[in-house]
């Protein structure tokens, strides 16, 4: 290289003081939030402030987690020892275990709801579609956090939740027994299965997340702040040109306000108000432990937690390789797959139709289709796995029915949607159905029972 | 590294471009990688397990009551005593591992996790779980106690311990 090319610029990286350094640093920090925001965009109505809920809940857990692993001892039956002490002797130790347990369930239930709203609101369409995809990977180091951290306590439910997730990927052909092997760290659920479980929950998957999670927010930057949609529903920055990205930006920009810190104020007083009420929720119910676990028995019913019993309630219809391993990993390459697939999220509801040449061959296609689902789900007794899917038939049915005179109604909005929508639509009442089914009507042996005979 | 105004190739020079040396480089480090991950692969496996023998002792013939079947919770195996003889049962469910239970009021063995029931001689009858209880070697040892190995099955129906 020809050193006379080389351009050194004086660069302005000398400090002249650290209170420079602190204003340059808390203006990069607003940045990272959202640097173009619009007032149009601040308000609760439009996101919930979901992403930024999520983000609270996570930090209450890797501060209650850090303070619970000082007393917490990866051993049997110490752990469970150690879960009686946060009770009984170590101060604010029961507070903390429960602020811990029903935060991880908050976020759970935070990072479903900020998934459904981004995508009822589209945001997850081009540029965003990479944020979209890191969402989809938080959400199951989410729920890998979740199922390792419910190892820790030892108790019943710890026992036997692990030995049913365990025999879950031994249910894999040919590879199953030994990924089960090395999962385990040996033949049964025991002392290595609890370190390796240890091990995941508070260093491997923590480093995952917070990885994953600055990922995301700098990407939130750059593809041009948090909420992505106009009035009309059309996506602002929708243009994959980086040009036309900057031109709209720049549009934008003159035409609105920018008021980050605003939005930054707002998500921090909506953090606080969350963590007033899981504080509460802690201080009122104690989180649930069961007796030591006890490999020579059951419980009956041995019941997930909620964010599972939508799997196990599958599990009792399938077997265990397509209920636990073929249908969740269809769903999650679903989920990546949809800002990708010009088939399922271009075309309106309204214009597939027309590719059938003849009203007949449209409804035969379709009553196929209900017909084989239909018979799939009878012969296995799935009739809540049944329900949710008529409801999206219904639905569609009446979408594609004939066409509508006013512009603005139900069926005419259904019929602008996308078919990912419908299928999206599909997996969330799936989801809802069948968690509500199996947290509050299976009883002993996962037989049917009415929640208010129990 | 060689002069700016007379460059040579690393061969004449007898030392390494910088071409070859960003090849060797990475295929050494290529190749460390792969062995790192061959060797902490074997780390993960654990060699020595601490965990109980296969083979137990579930003691006198004269213990069990005829037509009876017992489990056995701690070693997760039903003993049962039919007027062939005696066999060992898998206690364990083959849908995901739960440790199941003898319905004496039924009959049944019934699995508390996903709802499946098994007959006394294992087969399933309703329910997800997908194979039968596996029969499980049983054999009466010079004590005159009868011994399972849980690690090795046998045919179902095949060989009863007569006592």
């Amino acid at each position: 290289m020809n050193p006379e090319k080389i351009v050194v610029t004086q660069s302005e990286t000398h400090l002249h003081s650290p209170f420079e350094a602190l204003g340059r640093w808390r203006a990069d920090f607003q940045s990272i939030l959202s640097a173009r925001a619009l007032d149009s965009q601040l308000g609760f109505r439009k996101t919930w402030y979901l992403g930024a809920l999520t983000l609270g809940t996570f930090t209450i857990q890797i501060f209650t987690g850090l303070l619970l692993m000082l007393y917490y001892h990866p051993s049997i039956p110490q752990g469970y020892a150690d879960m009686k002490d946060m009770e009984f002797v170590i101060s604010s130790g029961l507070l903390l275990r429960s602020l811990h347990r029903w935060s991880a369930h908050a976020m759970v239930f935070l990072v479903f709801l900020h998934m459904a709203k981004v995508f009822y609101r589209a945001a997850y369409r081009p540029p965003k579609e990479l944020n979209w995809v890191l969402g989809v990977c938080l959400l199951i180091l989410t729920l890998l956090l979740s199922y390792t951290g419910y190892l820790l306590p030892w108790d019943q439910l710890s026992y036997w939740g692990t030995t049913v997730g365990a025999n879950i990927m031994s249910s894999i052909p040919w590879l199953g027994p030994k990924i089960r092997f090395y999962m385990l760290g040996g033949h049964t659920v025991n002392a290595n299965a609890l370190l390796r479980f240890y091990v995941l929950h508070t260093m491997i998957l923590p480093l995952g997340i917070i990885s994953l999670i600055s990922i995301h927010l700098w990407r939130l930057h750059k593809d041009g702040g948090m909420y992505d949609v106009d009035d009309q529903g059309c996506p602002l920055f929708h243009g994959k040109n980086p040009q036309e990205k900057i031109e709209q930006t720049v549009a934008l920009a003159k035409e609105k306000t920018i008021s980050y810190s605003d939005l930054l104020f707002r998500e921090v007083i909506a953090i606080e108000a969350l963590a007033v009420v899981l504080v509460s929720v802690a201080l009122t119910w104690k989180a649930p432990l069961e007796q030591l676990a006890n490999p020579m028995h059951t419980p009956n019913p041995a019941k997930a937690p909620w964010y599972f019993t939508g799997l196990q309630e599958l599990l009792h219809y399938f077997p265990p390789f397509v209920a636990g391993i073929i249908l969740p990993g269809l769903i999650v390459s679903g989920l990546i797959f949809i800002p990708f697939s010009p088939f399922f999220d271009n075309v309106k509801t309204r214009d597939a139709v027309e590719w059938f040449r003849s009203k007949r061959a449209r409804w035969f296609t379709g009553g196929i289709l209900i017909l084989l689902v239909t018979a799939l789900f009878i012969r296995q007794h799935a009739w809540d796995a049944l329900f949710p899917f008529w409801i999206v038939v219904v639905l569609t049915s009446f979408a594609v029915g004939p066409a509508h005179d006013k512009v603005d109604g139900l069926r005419y909005w259904l019929q602008e949607k996308p078919i990912s929508f419908w299928i999206m639509t599909l997996f969330l009442i799936e989801a809802v159905v069948l968690t509500a089914v199996g947290t509050f009507f299976r009883g002993p042996g996962w037989a049917w029972v009415w929640p208010w005979s129990a | 590294m060689s002069e700016p105004d007379a460059p040579k190739s690393g061969d004449e020079a007898g030392e390494m471009d910088r071409r070859r040396f960003v090849k060797t480089g990475t295929t050494s480090l290529a190749i460390a990688g792969v062995g790192a991950c061959v060797f902490g692969f074997r780390y993960l496996s654990p060699n020595v397990l601490y965990e109980p023998s296969p083979v137990i002792n579930v003691g006198k013939p004269e213990h069990y009551r005829a037509g009876s079947v017992t489990l056995d919770a701690k070693n997760g195996i039903f003993v049962v005593r039919e007027a062939e003889g005696f066999y060992a049962l898998s206690a364990v469910c083959t849908h995901l591992g739960c440790l199941t239970v003898f319905k004496a009021e039924t009959g049944e063995i019934a699995c508390p996790c996903h709802g499946s029931t098994f007959r006394r001689d294992g087969t399933a009858i309703v329910g997800p779980a997908p194979k039968p209880l596996p029969w499980l070697k049983m054999w009466l040892a010079d004590d005159g106690n009868l011994q399972v190995d849980r690690s090795s099955s046998v045919a179902a129906r095949s060989e009863y311990v007569s006592a």
